[in-house]
């Protein structure tokens, strides 16, 4: 288990500077994909480990936490690297697939994106391994200097538009670090159990102003309603599959980060700002997605729409509360990726899919049946169609909500819910249906892109695993809210 | 201790400042000045005024009268990150200004 964790965080380091090494943008794409497939594997046998309690631990240079750093893969961080794991493949593999190697311009944006992308899976996959929080802040850094590398090499619109997404990362990350010092003052220790059993005796302001600093810090990077601006001004802008690689899984670092916090939270008014910000954004993104003319900046809102109903869930600090968070991160890191791709694939020229606004509009290409299905599928479970997967982590997000006293964020979550789905078929008259009649030729490759149908395929998982799946969130929430000393206890770093 | 609160305040009240202010200069320059009040802050954490070194050796001061050298590697590490961070929005600056995009463009190609 702990090599199989080394690995998956050093392959693909390893993997970014054999790749720099080559000339070839084939070669480079070869490498990516033989290292997205290991990770694959790898992080399956991870989960597979983590679901029978075999966790790997790892503490480098033999220094034991509190003063050492160390990884720590439970089922939560397992689950993560898994899901990054099958968008990585499904980003390279389109990457490969695409026009974008027609011209020699778009040839030297792939030849810089894959070294970028796989830089970012090893820093992604740190952040998800390790149990530092401030090592967790230098794998934040890493994630944001290969994240400004990406955008870099998706031309100049993106270059040009990066602007706000680069200040305010840097704004968050200094807030995250202000809030470590603060933390390290209160509690004497950087390592997060440690940390988290030293506050639980602590109670004073001090304590919510520390947490409060890292949840901000937090909510910012995953998008959270009023301070997610940056986003759908970034996303849209970027290449196809790289606005897929971020739209997955750049959010969800954020997210993941809050899940991490949730044991230092108790006690503060943290949570409770939490549910009301992430049904917030649940609704006010929604809104705002529907106002938009581009499908591309219409999903760039559904992604904060979504991720304000994690937010909701770890908010609750509840058992069921986060057990739906996990579902739901899940179940959106899948579809999300899926739609930014599919929508990519179906416009003709980047960026020019337009929804309909006058009855006839809908310039899209010619989607293949195979496209229409997995459109269908993602989109529905978008909207959290039963029994496709949204359904799931909307039912667990909604469980502990129904019969608690927040009849108004029930009904937030509710209108977010509904909206969602309205705005799902406007994408598929507009992209799909009007398109039919009038179908242009396009040079694209037809039937289903590999990417897309392996997002489709594990998403079709929570369908048929749904029990499985459920018991392995229940369980990674269950470990996250265990008293802290109970990890302790586990003789673990 | 009163020294290092005064000084955050006006390194984080300039650097708010700037960081509103209209030019995008002025906004990397605010944001470097908020970096060092973090850095501060962090400093802060280690409270012993007057503390001995943190060393090694035959002249070493007992452990109880040595400063807590955590913060300060903390600090030294996002010295680093910053000082990257604000030499790559200033590269970025440098980019826009020698190739503006123009807002048209800015619609059209995405």
């Amino acid at each position: 288990m702990n090599g199989l964790a080394l690995g998956l965080f050093a392959g693909p380091l390893l993997a970014a500077a054999l790749s720099l090494s080559l000339r070839a943008v084939a070669a480079r794409l070869w490498v990516a994909r033989l290292t997205a497939l290991g990770m694959i594997g790898a992080s399956l046998a991870l989960v597979v480990g983590a679901a029978n309690d075999r966790a790997a631990m790892l503490s480098f240079g033999g220094w034991m936490p509190p003063f050492g750093i160390g990884f720590r893969v439970d089922r939560l961080s397992a689950l993560f690297v898994l899901l990054l794991s099958l968008v990585l493949f499904a980003t390279v593999s389109t990457l490969a697939s695409r026009h974008e190697l027609s011209s020699r311009r778009n040839g030297e944006k792939v030849r810089q994106i894959v070294p970028a992308s796989l830089f970012l899976s090893s820093a992604l996959t740190g952040a998800f391994f390790t149990s530092d929080i401030f090592n967790l802040f230098v794998m934040f850094e890493l994630v944001l200097v290969s994240s400004y590398l990406l955008l870099q090499a998706s031309g100049r619109a993106a270059r040009r538009a990066s602007a706000p997404y680069v200040t305010m990362n840097v704004l968050a990350s200094l807030l995250f670090f202000s809030g470590i010092g603060v933390l390290y003052a209160l509690g004497g220790s950087l390592s997060l159990p440690h940390l988290a059993t030293a506050l639980a005796e602590i109670d004073t302001p001090w304590k919510t102003t520390g947490v409060g600093l890292l949840t901000l810090a937090f909510a910012t990077k995953a998008g959270m309603v009023p301070l997610m601006f940056w986003l759908p001004q970034t996303y849209p802008r970027l290449l196809g599959p790289v606005a897929a690689l971020f739209a997955g899984m750049m959010t969800k670092l954020g997210v993941y980060a809050l899940l991490r916090i949730v044991p230092l939270m108790a006690g503060t008014p943290l949570g409770e700002m939490l549910v009301w910000g992430g049904a917030a954004s649940a609704l006010l993104a929604v809104l705002a997605a529907q106002a938009q003319t581009r499908l591309r900046d219409l999903l760039s809102f559904h992604v904060v729409s979504q991720v304000g109903f994690m937010i909701v869930g770890i908010g609750l600090a509840t058992l069921a509360g986060i057990t739906g968070a996990v579902l739901y991160v899940g179940h959106h890191v899948l579809v999300k990726t899926a739609l930014f791709l599919i929508v990519d694939e179906v416009e003709p020229e980047p960026g020019s899919l337009q929804v309909e606004t006058d009855g006839h509009g809908g310039r899209g290409g010619a989607p293949t049946p195979f496209l229409v299905a997995a459109f269908l599928l993602s989109g529905l479970s978008l909207a959290g169609m039963p029994p496709l997967s949204g359904f799931l982590g909307k039912l667990a997000i909604f469980q502990p909500l129904v019969g608690s006293p927040r009849p108004v964020i029930v009904a937030l979550l509710l209108a977010a819910s509904f909206f969602t789905l309205t705005s799902v078929l406007k994408i598929w008259r507009s992209g799909f249906v009007e398109s039919n009649s009038k179908a242009s030729p396009t040079s694209r490759k037809q039937g289903l892109p590999l990417g897309v149908g392996i997002l489709v395929a594990a998403s079709l998982v929570f369908v048929f695993a749904a029990g499985p799946i459920y018991d392995y969130a229940h369980e990674a929430a269950a470990r996250l809210l265990a008293s802290p000393a109970s990890l302790l206890r586990e003789g673990e770093p | 201790m009163s020294a290092l609160a005064l000084a955050v305040f006006v390194l984080a009240g300039g650097g708010v400042y700037l960081a509103l202010g209209r030019g995008r200069f002025e906004s990397i320059l605010g944001l470097s000045l908020l970096a060092h009040a973090a850095n501060l802050i962090v400093l802060a954490a280690s409270p012993r005024e007057g503390a001995a070194p943190a060393l090694h050796g035959p002249t070493a001061a007992p452990v109880e009268r040595m400063a807590d050298p955590l913060p300060q590697a903390m600090v030294l590490t996002a010295l680093v990150i910053s000082m990257a961070l604000t030499l790559y929005l200033l590269a970025l600056l440098v980019a826009d200004r020698q190739d503006p995009v123009g807002e048209d463009e800015l619609e059209g190609e995405a």
